[in-house]
């Protein structure tokens, strides 16, 4: 692109978008979403949720909230619960463990809500402890109805859909 | 890169070559990144939750003595779709049976039972937590209003 200068009457004058913002805006975008691809495929630990027929369960909200993972195997003593990349083992320490960590994010959010992911193939002997332990979490937080725990299930008709798509 | 040389054959000066970067075609694979990222980042797919208040059952609840004993309908799973529901009826045998039963048993329906009756889902130890759930999804569908599980070491309701 050329135009002709005003200053200097005859002399060509180069113009040209300056492109380098952009491409670093562009670039962080990139990072960022690598990043963030990276940081789920963490979070969301590898399970079978359960998946209900015809769920009557809702879409989440957008209130925050933590993710507790109960992660099935085939050895009970290597189930373990996960919060943020820690994890708990599922015996009475364990669990305990959970619960002061639980309750220590309670505090500091009054709108926290937990979302419970389960592995539908674990014993119910093995998940009631667990959502025990996140009510008395509740203890001292000024809960007066109890901890809102979200039980995390899969919609069927939904992830085939969006497979779809 | 491309090289252009300088009008400069009127000035006498010996001529300069400009190298410049093209950088069409790498903003171009930047932004099919960008997009591919932006379209293949997916989160949570098909997932839903169920609402549900957990109590601490260890806590002291202070009683209302005026307040009428609502006597729960408690729904225990047994595994492999099997259920009990306990009470003065013919209650249903499996799972897939629940919504219907406990919908014609809607105070609204016609039946005796309010939306707010506690329903108690109680699976046993080893009932998977797949068919735990199962249950519970039966008695939301069905409309009940407070669907909780039952503590499975010491069997008290939530």
């Amino acid at each position: 692109m050329s135009a002709v200068s005003k200053l200097d009457v005859g002399r060509p004058v180069r113009t040209g978008a300056n492109l380098t913002p952009m491409i670093d805006m562009t670039f962080l975008l990139v990072v960022f979403f690598v990043l963030v691809s990276r940081i789920t495929a963490v979070e969301q630990v590898p399970m079978e949720l359960p998946v209900p027929r015809d769920p009557a369960a809702g879409a989440a909200d957008d209130a925050p909230r933590i993710v507790v993972n109960l992660v099935h195997d085939d050895r009970p003593d290597r189930r373990r619960a996960t919060l943020e990349q820690r994890d708990f083992d599922l015996d009475v320490t364990g669990i305990a463990a959970l619960e002061t960590e639980v309750r220590r994010r309670l505090l500091e959010s009054p709108e926290l809500q937990v979302n419970l992911r389960a592995d539908r193939r674990l014993p119910y002997a093995t998940v009631s402890p667990v959502l025990d332990a996140l009510g008395r979490s509740g203890r001292g937080t000024d809960r007066t109805d109890g901890v809102r725990v979200n039980l995390v299930v899969i919609d069927e008709s939904l992830a085939t859909r969006e497979e779809d798509a | 890169m491309s090289h252009r040389r300088c009008p400069s054959s009127m000035t006498g000066r010996p001529e300069k070559a400009q190298v410049e970067l093209n950088l069409t075609p790498m903003i171009d694979v930047v932004f099919q990144l960008l997009i591919y990222f932006l379209l293949g980042t997916s989160f949570a797919v098909g997932e839903q939750t169920f609402r549900l208040d957990v109590p601490d059952r260890g806590a002291s609840v202070e009683i209302d003595p005026f307040e009428l004993d609502v006597t729960p309908v408690v729904v225990q799973v047994a595994g492999a779709g099997r259920i009990r529901v306990d009470g003065p009826w013919d209650g249903p045998v499996h799972v897939d049976a629940l919504t219907a039963f406990l919908e014609a048993r809607r105070l609204d329906r016609g039946g005796l039972l309010p939306l707010d009756t506690p329903i108690h889902v109680d699976p046993l130890p080893d009932v998977d937590w797949g068919e735990a759930v199962e249950a519970f999804n039966a008695a939301v569908r069905a409309g009940f209003e407070s669907v909780g599980f039952i503590d499975a070491s010491s069997g008290t309701g939530p």
